[in-house]
């Protein structure tokens, strides 16, 4: 009978990578418990401001083509990779572009919308600075976790007892 | 009784006395009664820049102060100032708002740069002041009862004319006033070479009209002066306070409003058992 090794840190990192955005939020690490009304506020303000900015005659019928893969076969290194990054820039683009369509915003205000909260998001992104921590789910190990005071310490004795 | 009867009779004696300080303290009041029952705001003494914001059934007259920001902040909403319609007799110019419309109801198309406006411009300066007039100089004009106000969409230009039928919106307890919009349509060619000049339409603001706009509003926030007002307080509460969500630390105002009010409360206590009369009484007798 063979056994199934199952990493849960993978099937964790995957159930999250399904939702990039809400991932992210996941490994913030905010400095208090209050903060979570910045998270509120922003995502607020957000939704408030793409709503003002609805088009009713701009819809997803008038998204453009998306950018044809360009073919770097006989090409340099060095100019396959710089055709690569214009590539990928535009597929950005027609990512945003398709996001905007699809919320009936016009594409002009929908990045003014994104460059006026960026300050917000990299103030959010920063926030496992303060504590230099962020991937400590990822580092940690569960089984080396100490716990501090008395109940630690008869922890720990018990387990060096046990080895 | 006896006494509430001396009283009043005593009443009328000093006023039967004294007739002339209450005739020279009752001018004023009626001055100031005839001023605000008869003055029509939109003839002015002076030149003015003013607004006007239709309500289903009222009209509000304002006066700009100041144009500092694209927009002004009216009550509960913000409205967008565009090219405003002229007087050629008055040389009057005046912004015609349905109020819950942030647009001019001459220029209804969708305008541009609303967000931008909002994001670049988050002070809240007062642009606009009350508009009453303290002397009636043409009396026989403000005595006029209904007029209309005819305004030409294309060369922004607007008229005011007298009639005497009675108008859809009130000014004042006296006054009605009608609003038309003149805009040209489209016709097929023929039509108009046969009949000289008929493209152009008559269009009268009523009650109906007013609530199908703020229907419209309903439906479309982009045009909603109150939800611009409630996002552009919004954008400035958040620009204000986000380092202090972020750290999730208590906003100083309310500490500072806390301590005042323990203050207070202490102070209030210290005071009263001071003069309180236990510690106002000497030693007890022995």
């Amino acid at each position: 009978m063979s056994s199934i090794t199952i990493d849960p840190k993978s099937i964790l990192v995957d159930a999250l990578k399904m939702n990039q955005e809400k991932f992210q939020l996941s490994n913030l690490i905010l400095p208090n418990k209050k903060s979570l009304r910045a998270i509120y506020e922003y995502y607020a303000l957000k939704g408030d401001l793409l709503e003002f900015a609805k088009d009713a005659t701009i819809g997803v019928e008038m998204l453009p083509a998306p950018p044809k893969q360009p073919n770097t076969d006989n090409l340099s290194d060095d100019e396959a990779e710089r055709i690569k990054i214009e590539y990928a820039q535009l597929q950005r683009m027609y990512e945003d572009q398709k996001q905007s369509y699809t919320m009936h915003v016009p594409y002009g205000d929908f990045m003014m919308i994104q460059n006026y909260l960026e300050k917000y998001e990299m103030t959010l992104a920063a926030t496992p600075a303060i504590k230099g921590n962020r991937f400590y789910a990822f580092t940690k190990n569960a089984e080396q976790q100490d716990q501090g005071g008395m109940l630690g310490f008869l922890k720990r004795n018990q387990r060096e007892q046990q080895s | 009784m006896t006494e509430l009867i001396e009283i009043i009779v005593n009443i009328f004696i000093y006023m039967n006395m004294y007739w002339y300080v209450i005739v020279f303290t009752f001018v004023p009041a009626l001055y100031y009664i005839l001023l605000n029952f008869f003055q029509f705001p939109l003839i002015t003494n002076k030149i003015h820049e003013l607004v006007i914001i239709m309500t289903p059934e009222k009209i509000k007259i304002k006066k700009i102060t100041a144009r500092y920001m694209p927009f002004f902040n009216f009550k509960n909403g913000i409205y967008w100032f565009d090219i405003p319609c002229s007087d050629i007799d008055s040389l009057n110019q005046i912004h015609t708002y349905i109020a819950e419309v942030n647009q001019p109801i001459t220029k209804m198309e969708r305008r541009k740069n609303k967000v931008n406006d909002l994001i670049t411009n988050q002070s809240k300066i007062k642009q606009l002041s009350g508009h009453k007039l303290l002397l009636l100089r043409n009396f026989k004009k403000h005595l006029h009862r209904h007029y209309t106000l005819t305004i030409d969409a294309e060369q922004n230009i607007y008229k005011l004319t007298p009639t005497d039928i009675a108008q859809p919106l009130k000014i004042n307890f006296y006054h009605s006033i009608g609003v038309y919009i003149q805009k040209s349509v489209e016709q097929p060619k023929e039509q108009v070479i046969e009949s000289s000049g008929g493209n152009l339409i008559l269009q009268a603001i009523t009650t109906q009209t007013i609530l199908q706009q703020v229907q419209y509003v309903q439906e479309h926030s982009y045009y909603s002066s109150n939800f611009a007002f409630n996002l552009l307080r919004k954008i400035i509460r958040i620009e204000r306070n986000y380092m202090m969500y972020v750290l999730g630390s208590i906003d100083p105002k309310i500490i500072a409003v806390i301590i005042a009010m323990v203050g207070m409360i202490a102070g209030g206590y210290l005071l009263m058992t001071m003069l309180s009369p236990a510690n106002m009484l000497g030693d007890m007798p022995t």
